[in-house]
């Protein structure tokens, strides 16, 4: 399999920086008042390192969709702190966090979300149309994102006559093409079969090598399994923390013992 | 996201759905139509009024007659009165003149900046000089200063000239007298007879001939249709002259003045000539006119009411409209809020696509009832048609001041429209909006 050659080679990764992209402590979220409250996530802690794959895995109604959407500051917690880029994000408001998530945040959904009579291109600029850049610049950054996932040559093809797999991969041209920080994956295999899945992993795992700090909320136990990192929820806390890979577990062991020096 | 791609992203979302947009632009369409039409008409009308209005005078015009007078002028009009009570102190419609002292008086009121004796003058016929069919002719005279006439050619009348008489003719004796165009009557000569009263009652060659130059032809109009002829005062003055020829200057009465005056203090002057002597009341044009205006804008009120409504209508249709676009688009707008679009631009897209409806609306309203006003101004115009005799009366003006305040309307009403489903657009949460079912 052409990803676990990837992941083989974790010497190529950029090497982690001391600091968490995303911090979360002790959060909670629920949903609801009093008697017909719903406790979706309880005392989560997590960090996520620079250039880190993780993958959220849980059934659905676990909460890993609320943890997701949490960590994206698309909701707010109802207790706890979300740190994202040394920010406490609890503090940020209106202009400020849609500023954020503008520019750091790339999303990439199951069911691709896309404007349906907007040609490809237009589809891929639109995180560039929003954050204020210059026609001519966003065009630019937006063939160069459709390069990446080889379909520059659907530039100009309405978005809803490509096939499945094609869709996803301009989804994910639009996740990149403000080249951010984190993505954020949910279930991005889900709609796939799984030949083109795979090239949807490729090329998510390429962006992670590069650099690029990757999110992907799953049930899918194979997708996880790539993963520098699972984190398993159950009825909203998290049961089992993973780290399966020599070369993850290495970064690891040096980041711990920093946390030991502090 | 930028104004200018909020703009285009709107109107290119107007688009997604072209016979829903459609059909709530042609709802907009019918209304502005209605209302542009409407206003394009009273700005014509309104337009042709002035023009007649200052045929008879400008706003500063007045014509004074004693107050006794005029109140029995009023009760016998107004109230219907066939048999008024006498008035010691004013005496009768009949007696009553203008004194010299209170004439004087007069003129020294504030804001009189000019007031003239008014001559009835006493005119049998006029005919082109050398002609021989002769026409029956009456003549009067306001200082030009006063009056702005709708002329078709020529120029106004020259009151500082005391040899050269001049005269106006309207565009109903060209025929008459032999002439083509209003051009051609141009500085030709005609002789008006004027009936020298005391000479007429022992004899019957009681006609002095005097000639005068024709100067302008007046535009027809409604309110010049009685017919009189604007002359000059020179020619007014030699006319009064022959008219009452050995008659002696203390058996003159003056029963009627004309003025201009200045049209800010018109209220001052009315309450300062009802103290002068017996009292004096004046006319103004507006007096005159009102009536008239009152009639078409009673009539115009009436179609914007229609209007009004079409547009009412038409702006639950805009509210249906965004309704559906904001429940459709659901997707859509959970997406551009996670991808850090504000809500206040979320807002807005939606409302820049009300004011868009309302704009094209609009738009589309001018240009049909551009078409249709000034085809029905073609038509009404050619010959035979209603609007013949006037050729000075467009029926429709479109001018900026007309349109754009109906257009900036519209696009408020269509942005009130849009508030709703705006709002229901920008409070929508990104996660209920992306959550799949």
């Amino acid at each position: 399999m052409k990803t676990s050659n990837l992941k083989a080679t974790p010497a190529g990764k950029k090497v982690a920086e001391s600091f968490p992209v995303i911090e979360v402590s002790h959060l909670s979220k629920t949903y609801g008042k009093k008697s017909t409250a719903f406790k979706a996530l309880d005392n989560i802690n997590l960090k996520i390192f620079p250039g880190e794959s993780v993958a959220i895995i849980g059934k659905s109604g676990s909460g890993k969709s609320t943890l997701m959407h949490l960590m994206a500051l698309l909701d707010k917690p109802t207790s706890g702190t979300i740190k994202v880029l040394g920010i406490n994000a609890n503090k940020l408001k209106g202009k400020k966090l849609n500023r954020l998530r503008n520019k750091y945040f790339g999303f990439v959904f199951q069911q691709f979300f896309m404007n349906a009579n907007d040609s490809v291109l237009e589809n891929v600029l639109l995180p560039l149309k929003i954050g204020k850049i210059s026609r001519f610049k966003r065009k630019k950054l937006a063939l160069k994102a459709l390069d990446i996932v080889d379909l520059e040559n659907k530039a100009k093809n309405k978005a809803t006559n490509l096939s499945g797999g094609q869709k996803q991969r301009v989804c994910i041209a639009r996740a990149i093409v403000n080249n951010p920080k984190i993505i954020f994956a949910d279930e991005p295999t889900g709609n796939l079969d799984s030949g083109t899945g795979k090239k949807i992993i490729d090329l998510l795992f390429g962006l992670n090598k590069k650099g690029t700090t990757l999110i992907i909320v799953t049930h899918d136990e194979d997708l996880a399994a790539l993963c520098d990192r699972q984190i398993r929820i159950v009825d909203g806390e998290i049961v089992k923390e993973s780290k399966q890979k020599a070369g993850y577990i290495r970064r690891t062991a040096i980041r711990e013992g920093m946390k030991e020096d502090r | 996201m930028k104004t200018s791609d909020l703009i285009t992203t709107a109107n290119k979302n107007l688009l997604r759905n072209k016979v829903r947009t459609f059909l709530t632009i042609l709802a907009i369409f019918v209304g502005s139509f209605t209302i542009i039409l409407n206003s394009a008409i009273n700005a014509g009308v309104n337009d042709f009024i002035d023009k007649q209005v200052s045929s008879i005078g400008g706003d500063g015009f007045i014509e004074v007659m004693p107050a006794a007078a005029s109140e029995q002028v009023a009760a016998m009009m107004q109230s219907g009165e066939k048999v008024t009570e006498y008035n010691e102190k004013t005496g009768s419609m009949m007696s009553a003149v203008i004194s010299d002292e209170d004439f004087e008086a007069m003129k020294k009121v504030d804001g009189v900046k000019n007031l003239e004796v008014f001559h009835v003058l006493t005119t049998e016929w006029m005919r082109l000089e050398g002609a021989e069919k002769k026409y029956n002719v009456s003549l009067e005279y306001f200082p030009a200063s006063t009056m702005n006439v709708d002329l078709s050619a020529g120029r106004m009348t020259d009151d500082e000239t005391e040899t050269e008489y001049e005269i106006i003719i309207n565009e109903d004796w060209l025929k008459p007298l032999g002439l083509g165009s209003a051009e051609d009557a141009l500085n030709k000569t005609v002789e008006i007879t004027a009936k020298q009263t005391l000479k007429c009652y022992t004899s019957s060659d009681c006609l002095a001939i005097v000639k005068a130059k024709i100067v302008g032809v007046q535009a027809p109009g409604v309110l010049t249709m009685d017919g009189d002829l604007h002359i000059n005062r020179a020619l007014d003055a030699r006319l009064y002259e022959l008219i009452n020829e050995g008659i002696p200057e203390e058996q003159l009465a003056t029963v009627f003045a004309v003025g201009d005056v200045d049209p800010a203090k018109i209220e001052d002057i009315r309450a300062a000539f009802k103290e002068i002597g017996s009292g004096y009341n004046f006319i103004t044009v507006d007096d005159t006119v009102g009536m008239i205006r009152t009639f078409f804008d009673v009539i115009l009120a009436v179609f914007n009411i229609f209007g009004i409504i079409a547009l009412i209508a038409a702006a639950i249709g805009i509210i249906n409209t965004l309704f559906m676009s904001v429940q459709e688009r659901t997707r859509e707008i959970g997406l551009m809020k996670a991808l850090g679009m504000s809500r206040l631009k979320i807002f807005l897209s939606f409302s820049i696509e009300a004011i868009s409806l309302g704009f094209w609306g609009s738009i589309f309203g001018i240009a049909a009832s551009m078409i249709i006003g000034y085809s029905a101004n073609t038509v009404l115009h050619a010959e035979g048609g209603f609007l013949s005799p006037f050729p000075t009366f467009n029926l429709v003006s479109f001018t900026p001041e007309v349109i754009i305040p109906i257009v900036i309307m519209i696009m408020l009403i269509a942005f009130i429209a849009g508030t709703a489903p705006a709002l229901k657009a920008a409070k929508k949460d990104p996660i209920d909006a992306l959550r799949y079912e």
